[in-house]
């Protein structure tokens, strides 16, 4: 697949184009790979995502990459371009130790120059159950905390749950693929959890979520307690993550 | 048929069609004669493209917004005034020359009056007329001969209807008001401030960075990135969003409330400048695809790799 065939927005599309062209441009030798990877990847980018990019160098070698700062600079502010610059001999090691982000990598990306540096890599299961427990906890603190900071005020909670939905569905395909039960998109994997729970009115919540992610509004009277949803979600998340540590045992 | 035969309000639509025309073709011409290739100048410069949509006034406004913003220029009950040594983390001419107009505490609208940003401006002028993005001399001239001789085809047009109705007693009052409003209407449709090509450089921003001004509400303040500057040049100061729009709208008053007309291009109020042809209207793992961005930190939107922080 190439970037046109993605069918992505015209700005989002050039920016791109234009900004492997600098990279190439500037960093010769020492670029070795840019890998488009998240909901662009798939081309369901919304209004307000942020397109991410894998920078694969050989060195980070600070006469060279200076070059490049501009055109970073330009295409953060034109698309929201997030690049994270990995050499390539970190791959592995951030592939273990990052293994929840990079599962989600590996299953959903698209080489936008150079080879392909993920062929072949996958985060061990240990280390996979580990990160999980680690990010859905810290999801689960962060929310417990934002919640009382920012509820009172109904369009900061909805920006809370337009947060939330990224990193709560990232959780829900890990715990999934962990679970031997994967699901197609992170989307339907939250869906798939949430159906598990025993208590009803989840379609409603996931719906609010999914609708304060792509407006940056919910009424007043449901943003707060989407907010108290999600987090009882990534709860039973975070439960289910512990199993399979207890279950590795 | 002849069209001078025609009586009164029949003329009088021939000649209001006969206006368009002529216009329409002037314009053509001046366009044609203006028209390129969009030049590439590198990465979008927030300045450059400010002048180019807005004249120095608005070039001015949009450099102070970004210097409050980044913490060189701070606001006081007197006006602005530059911080102690600001100007050495200032690299842009123009910001050193609107921190160096800040040395004392004055008010913002002060600005349009100094002579030292004035200049640095200019050669943001220079530099748009070099890529055909603002009329050269050259252009500007040819736009005046287009616009001097389609007022001069219909005048003529006039003054011969004139001379047949003064024959046949007719009055020409309505005539004359026309043959003026003919010269208006050629004048307005022949003075842009830019050039075709800045037109369409100007568009094809707008489209490049149309997700810059949707997210608006989200932008970082504090300079950490350039977006604020490029969203106010590009759209106008009146695209902020925020506290920063309040700061704007504080400072500058008539600018920030030109509201959509202000993202046309068109700035009225105090933009009118002095000089030439230039008046006018957290990446780092963890939490996967978070809202912050390609990190990898912990869940919801936290830079970092790992812990819990917040």
């Amino acid at each position: 697949m190439r970037l046109e065939d993605l069918k992505l927005p015209e700005p989002v599309e050039r920016t791109l184009t234009g900004f492997i062209e600098a990279a190439r441009t500037v960093l010769g030798e020492e670029l070795r790979a840019i890998v488009l990877y998240g909901s662009a990847a798939e081309g369901r980018l919304r209004k307000t995502s942020d397109v991410n990019v894998i920078v694969v160098l050989s060195a980070f070698d600070a006469s060279i990459v200076d070059g490049l700062r501009e055109p970073l600079r330009t295409a953060h502010a034109a698309v929201a371009l997030e690049a994270m610059f990995l050499l390539e001999s970190e791959i592995a090691s951030a592939v273990e130790a990052f293994a929840v982000k990079f599962a989600d990598v590996l299953q959903r990306r698209l080489v936008l120059f150079g080879d392909d540096p993920f062929v072949g890599m996958a985060p061990s299961r240990g280390a996979e159950i580990t990160r999980l427990r680690q990010v859905v906890l810290n999801l689960v603190l962060r929310l417990r905390q934002r919640y009382l900071l920012r509820s009172l005020r109904a369009e900061q909670a909805a920006a809370l749950v337009a947060d939330t939905a990224g990193p709560i569905r990232t959780c829900a395909e890990a715990l999934l693929e962990l679970e031997g039960k994967p699901a197609p998109s992170p989307k339907e994997a939250l869906e798939r959890v949430a159906k598990e729970l025993p208590d009803a009115g989840w379609d409603e919540v996931l719906k609010n979520m999914s609708q304060a992610r792509e407006t940056g509004e919910l009424p007043s009277e449901v943003a707060a307690n989407t907010v108290l949803r999600l987090l009882e979600l990534a709860t039973a998340i975070q439960r289910r993550a512990e199993a399979l540590r207890q279950d590795e045992r | 048929m002849n069209p001078f035969d025609l009586h009164g309000p029949a003329f009088l639509v021939f000649y209001v069609v006969l206006i368009a025309a002529v216009t329409g073709m002037a314009v053509v011409f001046t366009r044609a004669f203006e028209a390129g290739p969009i030049p590439n100048l590198g990465e979008p410069d927030p300045y450059l493209i400010a002048y180019l949509r807005g004249g120095p006034n608005e070039t001015l406004r949009v450099a102070v917004i970004s210097l409050l913003d980044r913490g060189l220029l701070t606001a006081n009950d007197a006006g602005i005034v530059a911080e102690p040594g600001a100007v050495f983390h200032a690299r842009r001419p123009l910001e050193r020359a609107i921190l160096d107009a800040f040395a004392t505490s004055d008010k913002a609208a002060s600005i349009f009056g100094k002579e030292g940003p004035r200049q640095a401006c200019q050669a943001l002028a220079q530099g748009l007329q070099a890529h055909g993005l603002l009329p050269t001399r050259e252009q500007m001239l040819a736009r005046v001969i287009v616009g001097l001789i389609a007022v001069a085809l219909l005048w003529v047009a006039g003054v011969a209807k004139i001379q047949i109705a003064m024959d046949r007693g007719r009055p020409v009052g309505f005539l004359s008001v026309l043959m003026l409003a003919a010269a208006i209407v050629v004048a307005v449709a022949l003075r842009r401030r830019s050039t075709v090509l800045g037109q369409r450089m100007l568009e094809d921003l707008r489209t490049l960075f149309s997700r810059l001004k949707d997210r608006a509400p989200q932008i970082q303040t504090g300079g950490a990135t350039n977006e604020l500057a490029l969203l106010a040049g590009i759209f106008g100061l009146g695209a902020l969003s925020g506290p920063t729009l309040s700061r704007a709208q504080m400072l500058f008053p008539k600018a920030t409330s030109d509201g959509p007309l202000a993202t046309l291009g068109y700035s009225f109020g105090a933009s009118c400048g002095t000089s030439g042809s230039s008046c006018g209207g957290g990446s780092s793992c963890g939490g996967g695809s978070s809202g912050g961005g390609s990190s990898c930190g912990g869940g919801g939107g936290g830079g970092g790799c790992g812990g819990c922080g917040s």
